[in-house]
């Protein structure tokens, strides 16, 4: 039987041909899901009635400009991954007059996420002040769930809204 | 070869069916000895041997180096096995710029079977090998993901590195393969498929191992490669065994 002794042989070419079909197959860890550097996430109060409501407006930063959005609950702004100082610029539509500005400072650290996400910033101990001559927006604070037991303020997730801006 | 050639033209759902078939057939084939001529002396040959895709990686991957082998029937069906190899290799997929180089050593060994009538030496075999490294790692740059105030994803580069730092990593590596002498010399074609699994890594300022010399890009810590052989058999010393 002349086969069998050119059996192993067949049998590594097989196995050449199996191996080089499965390195084409992509590679999910590659791909970034959750865990990216996490965004401020504003949301609107009214403060007369205390209650939650629908704002629209346009927000620009040093990192963006002219985010406009309306009748929105909540928005998520990214902050400065370069600066410790990052000043929002609130308008109630791109042509109008009256900027209100809040000046947010925190200080910033990288974390390893993932192979697919490689690391995101987290903002820790943050500080904000609204403009004193903020005409639109009355009030800001932060929700008390993200203020951590040192009493500082930290942006490491977005699971729920950091700041509540109250029109 | 016309069987090869056969291989080739056949799609690629039909291989797993050939393989196996030509498997049975092999099973089957296998015809009892009448007559077991006992030999009062054991030869002990060792196997030396290179890998041949470890230097060819190179040619269209970031793997590149060499690794060695040596194999001995040490008890029956039973074959020690060492293998040794050097690899640096590069990850540069997502902004990623991850060098490592290191040298990398498996023990283990193999249980052989169907060996043909023709030689003992010619046989299929099933293998284990515990495998480990130390290598060092320079991570020249990292990605940073962010999304903006839509919620698009970007991935941005790092422009600096974390530096280079030695690590170490362990696996278990599995052999399934096939040993086929050349042409009557004392030279042997050994191909084994490896899949592996990471057992122990190390961590460089909370990066996970990305990619590992010997063992390759970490993809759910499990991955796999092709091991081709050129070996080369010496006898070593004989043994008396007591005839039964």
């Amino acid at each position: 039987m002349k086969n069998k002794k050119t059996l192993p042989i067949v049998f590594c070419i097989a196995l050449s041909i199996i191996i080089f079909g499965l390195q084409s197959c992509e590679d999910d860890t590659e791909i970034c899901g959750e865990g990216t550097t996490p965004r401020l996430i504003i949301k609107f109060y009214d403060e007369a009635t205390n209650t939650e409501i629908s704002e629209s407006g346009v927000f620009s930063t040093t990192e963006f400009s002219d985010y406009a959005f309306s009748s929105q609950d909540s928005i998520f702004l990214p902050l400065s991954l370069t600066n410790e100082v990052d000043t929002l610029f609130y308008q109630t539509s791109t042509d109008a007059t009256v900027t209100d500005t809040i000046v947010l400072t925190f200080s910033r650290k990288e974390e390893y996420v993932s192979k697919g996400c490689g690391f995101k910033v987290n903002y820790y101990n943050i500080n904000a002040t609204l403009g004193t001559t903020s005409e639109t927006l009355q009030k800001i604070e932060f929700n008390p769930n993200v203020v951590d037991a040192d009493n500082q303020i930290n942006i490491t997730d977005e699971t729920e809204a950091h700041m509540f801006i109250y029109f | 070869m016309l069987i090869t050639k056969l291989i080739l033209q056949m799609k690629q759902k039909h291989i797993c069916l050939f393989i196996f078939s030509c498997f049975i057939t092999w099973v089957i084939g296998q015809e009892k000895k009448d007559t077991i001529v006992e030999t009062k002396e054991k030869q002990y040959k060792l196997f030396i041997g290179a890998d041949m895709m470890s230097p060819l990686t190179g040619v269209w991957d970031k793997a590149n180096g060499y690794e060695f082998n040596a194999t001995m029937r040490l008890y029956k069906k039973i074959h020690a096995a060492i293998e040794a190899g050097y690899q640096e290799n590069n990850y540069s997929k997502v902004n990623w710029d991850v060098d490592v180089e290191g040298m990398y050593y498996k023990i283990g060994a193999n249980w052989s079977f169907n060996e043909t009538d023709y030689s003992e030496d010619d046989f299929f075999y099933a293998g284990i090998r515990y495998a480990w490294v130390s290598y060092d790692q320079q991570i020249n740059a990292y990605p940073l993901t962010i999304r903006d105030e839509d919620g698009n994803l970007t991935v941005q580069g790092s422009s600096t590195g974390l530096g280079k730092e030695t690590l170490s990593a362990s696996w278990i590596e599995f052999a399934i393969g096939a040993r086929k002498e050349l042409w009557n010399t004392n030279f042997f074609l050994d191909t084994s498929i490896r899949p592996k699994v990471l057992i122990s890594s190390d961590e460089q300022q909370g990066v996970e191992a990305i990619v590992i010399p010997g063992f390759g890009d970490n993809i759910n810590n499990v991955n796999g490669w092709l091991n081709v052989s050129l070996q080369y058999r010496i006898p070593v010393f004989k043994k008396t065994i007591k005839q039964e």
